[in-house]
């Protein structure tokens, strides 16, 4: 395991250093002036609204989430998580779309549409892992139970 | 209180990776072939477009509808001295060539497409300058990429084309009537689209 973890890093940092040769190697200073504002612009975007709202929605979860297993709040947890990540990737979209696209085969897709169906589909594997999860503890408990007699 | 299991870098690291996954199978599909149909937030659809191709600038966004359509028209070709000039039934009327190559636009998005047209090398050797590269001109009044330079390596291969007709039909305005080019492993922009000259480079 020690040896494993030992081979992944290795692995992961050459991996990242022949990335960065790469870049400084083959882009000029103003393509790397840009890239690092996109980056810096990925950084803000994570710190300034994806973590402050996950975290406002587990603190909310924490609060009223007492009766729900913890796995299940793991679950919801998740759920809302990729549902924040895919929801930033369809705003730009769904805002360029009303702004009007550039000819017919330019966002052609109905992102909006799109957004609520995956929140829907979020929605029910949320709910149905949840269940899943309160159940099998019920029945942990219940038979815990019977052993104590 | 929390239980270890309720955040534990084992669940992160989960979390972490399904969204990850998630958000490669809603994208991926501009440029991935196979994972097409889930691609929902991907700002080109595989397909949509004259043609089959999605179209980045339009004919008349590119100000070359007059000059597209003209009668006149006649793709130059010079090199060594000569002044060559094609018409589209001329060109027509040489040997064609098939390929299919993709169109890869550095925005993220490629689809793969049938070409058929004129080989390049065929007319730069017509100038009697083989193995030379080409200075290439549309008839865009203005773009950053209205005059290119292709090297020798790209002119050289043999489905790099003067393209005149995309998924079997003849190219579209937006595609760049009445010729273009298409060439093998270049980005998008440089896949000139309503040719007007090639210079052989000495």
């Amino acid at each position: 395991m020690r040896a494993a973890r030992i081979v992944l890093v290795v692995l992961g940092a050459a991996a990242a250093i022949f990335g960065i040769v790469l870049v400084l190697a083959t882009q000029r200073f103003d393509q790397l002036l840009s890239l690092a504002a996109w980056l810096a612009a990925a950084i803000v975007v994570h710190d300034g609204i994806v973590a402050p709202a996950t975290t406002l929605t587990t603190r909310g979860l924490d609060r009223v989430g007492g009766r729900l297993t913890a796995r299940a709040r793991t679950v919801i947890r998740m759920a809302w998580g990729v549902g924040a990540c895919l929801t930033l990737l369809a705003v730009p979209l769904v805002v360029a779309q009303a702004r009007g696209a550039r000819n017919d085969s330019v966002l052609a897709g109905d992102y909006a549409r799109d957004l609520a169906l995956l929140w829907g589909a979020i929605a029910v594997v949320t709910v149905l892992a949840a269940a899943i999860s309160l159940g099998r503890s019920r029945r942990t408990s219940a038979r815990a139970a019977s052993t104590d007699r | 209180m929390t239980s270890d299991a309720d955040r534990s870098r084992r669940t992160f690291l989960t979390g972490v990776g399904i969204a990850a996954l998630a958000v490669t199978a809603v994208t991926a599909g501009q440029t991935i072939a196979p994972l097409a149909p889930l691609a929902a937030f991907a700002p080109r659809r595989a397909g949509a477009g004259e043609q089959g191709v999605p179209i980045n600038r339009t004919a008349a966004e590119a100000g070359v509808l007059d000059l597209a359509t003209a009668s006149t028209w006649a793709l130059v070709v010079r090199g060594g001295g000569s002044t060559l000039a094609f018409t589209r039934d001329q060109l027509l009327g040489r040997s064609q060539t098939a390929a299919t190559l993709p169109i890869a636009c550095v925005e993220g998005w490629s689809t793969v497409a049938d070409w058929r047209g004129v080989r390049l090398l065929e007319l730069v050797a017509a100038t009697g300058q083989p193995n030379r590269g080409v200075r290439i001109t549309s008839l865009q009044p203005n773009g950053n990429y209205r005059v290119t330079e292709m090297g020798p390596e790209f002119v050289a291969d043999p489905t790099t084309l003067v393209a005149l007709e995309l998924n079997g039909e003849a190219l579209s305005m937006d595609h760049g009537y009445p010729a273009r080019i298409i060439a093998p492993g270049r980005p998008g922009v440089l896949q000139t689209k309503w040719l007007a000259q090639i210079d052989v480079l000495s």
